[in-house]
């Protein structure tokens, strides 16, 4: 990828805001919220519960409608578009990456992708190709034929990635896209969207509670309240916990440990138990890994 | 592969696709089965009519035509002023009432029956075909439908009872039933002493040599007391009671079955579409139109009503089979025009079940799925 192409913003947002409700029991979900997104860039946006991420991404996706403020995805401002043109730029300018998978339970995965591409007009058998083929990238050749039902978790996921990237779409929009996914199944993914980011220049801005994938992201955003911050990763103090070896944030951390001066994060009460039990041995291991 | 989404959702969802092809099965078979069986009673009313080699009957004026609600009485000598009206090929007297035939020499059960004189000579008037032995009876033999001959065990040599005259069973006649009743014929002469009429003859039918409206009215003009029908309007005549006593009922029973069949495949894909919402939001969200989802809805609908159609004309062939086989007064008439008009009120049923399922599919907000 260049860096004239890097340096695009394939998703622009420009002051936008939006309330629910009327009266005293009017609530900004978004206030005047600025930022974006280039190609090969993955920005996380994080945030209490009810501070308005998912409006934010919904505002970015073309679903929903912004009170104020303007919204370009991929060169086009769909805050300015009709209401009926609106599933055509989420079809062709937007990919969606949902918590669960949402797979359709009666289609393979080849057709889960497949149907994504032929709305888009091209022909039966391109499209079968270009799913087998994006499928393959994403490791599930040998899963095509099997229905949602068939398959685990991550693997799910993975084909949903594929749904996302059937049209193509500069734009990816993730919506907590490791919440359901086991440590092993949450990294893979973690990975993919750095690759799809990095190698294939698409954008990516997922909101996430996952401190995993602050590994990969360039930016992180901060929505509290409705108000939008910059939060660099590297502004966010992390930590190893000891016992299950997951990064945390120091911040949000379950507990702490003091033991021969030095302190420990735990992400969970369950592994500060563990540490209490014999914190020797997660020392030493410590000690070890280090 | 929309059509791929409403082809899937139906055939991996196997009772759901049995319950709506089920439906619309259930709507067709019902409304094909009684059209047929309208059809069938239409023609077999009419068959005997339609099958006399003559282009005109004449009956007494004031005679509303029908053979089982009204008594043409004409003198014997009204044959000759009939022929000598102009376009009038042949003329040849026909006798006819309802009549008790006793089977087994009259030993037997007592039935009603539509005995028929006609002129042995010409055999007009005769059955419309044979089944076996004679078509045109002798001085002292009966020709029995097949309907009468079955339900009453008569086979050809028996002898039946007829107004205290004997006569033997020497054909057994098709087309000659019309469902309330059956026609028997013998030979004039036996037709009136059976009957007791004397010089009475019911109907005159008419051959001619011109256009028969213009004849019938020929004959009107100059035959006094007369009043002709063309064969059409006879065969209407006798129909009339039939399409009057039956239609409504029959309008009533396939207005039912097109509303269950409409209301079973409506709120199945109804319920199918509440279930799959989430998956409609999904594909929604990622850039389906709802003109697209309701093709989606519309396919689905129209794949099982199609399934629905091809399941209930098979079934309505096979049960019109059978009914025949087991009841051979129930003739059912089914033709390609049927299967046509029951395929337009099933495309109708389609079109109606699908508006249901659309109106969750248009309201559905595509940022919900965000939300779970």
């Amino acid at each position: 990828m260049s860096d004239a192409t890097r340096d695009v913003a394939a998703l622009k947002v420009e002051d936008v805001t939006k309330t629910y409700g009327e009266g005293d029991a009017v609530v900004t979900a978004v206030a005047g919220a600025s930022f974006s997104v280039v190609r090969g860039e993955i920005v996380l946006v994080q945030g209490p519960s009810g501070s308005g991420k998912t409006t934010l991404l919904a505002m970015c996706g073309a679903l929903l409608r912004p009170d104020a403020g303007r919204i370009w995805v991929d060169g086009v401002e769909v805050t300015a578009q009709p209401e009926r043109r609106l599933p055509e730029v989420r079809l062709r300018r937007v990919g969606f990456v949902f918590q669960a998978a949402n797979l359709l339970a009666n289609l393979s995965a080849l057709e889960n992708v497949q149907v994504v591409i032929e709305a888009a007009g091209a022909k039966r058998q391109d499209a079968s190709r270009r799913a087998r083929d994006l499928l393959s990238q994403l490791r599930l050749a040998d899963r095509l034929d099997s229905l949602p039902r068939q398959l685990s978790g991550g693997e799910a996921q993975r084909v949903a990635i594929a749904r996302a990237l059937a049209n193509d779409a500069p734009v990816l929009l993730a919506d907590e896209p490791t919440a359901n996914l086991d440590s092993r199944a949450g990294y893979q993914l973690m990975h993919t969207l750095e690759l799809l980011a990095k190698e294939e220049g698409r954008a990516v801005l997922a909101v996430t509670h996952d401190h995993r994938v602050e590994d990969v992201a360039d930016r992180v955003l901060w929505l509290e309240d409705g108000h939008l911050a910059d939060r660099p990763p590297s502004v966010t103090e992390t930590a190893r916990d000891p016992v299950c070896g997951m990064t945390i944030s120091v911040e949000r951390a379950a507990a702490s440990r003091v033991v021969r001066d030095r302190s420990y994060m735990f992400c969970s009460e369950i592994c500060v138990d563990r540490f209490d039990a014999d914190p020797a041995r997660f020392i030493d291991q410590e000690a070890d890994s280090e | 592969m929309r059509g791929g989404i409403a082809w899937r959702n139906l055939t991996r969802e196997r009772t759901r696709l049995a319950i709506s092809v089920g439906g619309v099965a259930f709507a067709v078979l019902l409304i094909l089965l009684l059209r047929g069986l309208y059809s069938g009673f239409l023609d077999q009313a009419t068959e005997y009519v339609r099958s006399v080699d003559a282009e005109l009957w004449v009956a007494q004026a004031g005679t509303p035509g029908d053979f089982s609600h009204s008594v043409s009485l004409q003198p014997p000598e009204r044959a000759d002023a009939i022929r000598d009206v102009q376009g009038v090929r042949r003329v040849t007297p026909l006798l006819g009432r309802r009549v008790q035939l006793g089977a087994n020499a009259g030993g037997g059960e007592h039935v009603d029956v539509y005995l028929l004189g006609i002129e042995p000579s010409t055999g007009i008037g005769g059955p419309p075909e044979v089944e076996n032995g004679r078509r045109v009876p002798r001085a002292g033999e009966i020709v029995v439908d097949r309907v009468l001959a079955e339900n009453q065990g008569l086979e050809h040599g028996d002898i039946v009872e007829v107004g205290g005259v004997r006569l033997r069973v020497s054909g057994i006649a098709r087309g000659g039933n019309t469902i309330v009743s059956q026609f028997a014929w013998t030979t004039t002469d036996d037709a009136a002493r059976a009957l007791g009429f004397r010089d009475v003859v019911n109907y005159f039918l008419v051959e001619t040599a011109d256009s028969p409206p213009k004849v019938a009215a020929a004959i009107s003009r100059s035959v006094p007391g007369t009043r002709s029908f063309t064969k059409e309007e006879f065969a209407d005549a006798n129909t009339e009671i039939i399409t009057e006593s039956f239609l409504p009922i029959i309008l009533v029973l396939v207005l039912i079955a097109f509303a269950i069949g409409t209301a079973v495949i409506g709120l199945t894909i109804y319920t199918a579409t509440l279930e799959k919402r989430r998956e409609y939001g999904v594909l929604k969200a990622i850039g389906f139109s709802n003109r697209r989802l309701y093709g989606v809805v519309w396919q689905q609908t129209l794949i099982a009503t199609v399934i629905g159609l091809a399941v209930g004309v098979g079934l309505t062939w096979v049960l019109a089979a059978l009914i025949e086989d087991l009841l051979p007064s129930f003739v059912v008439t089914l033709g390609a025009s049927d299967v046509a008009l029951v395929a337009a009120v099933s495309g109708a049923m389609a079109l109606l079940a699908s508006f249901l399922p659309m109106r969750p599919v248009a309201r559905l907000d595509p940022a919900q799925v965000f939300r779970v």
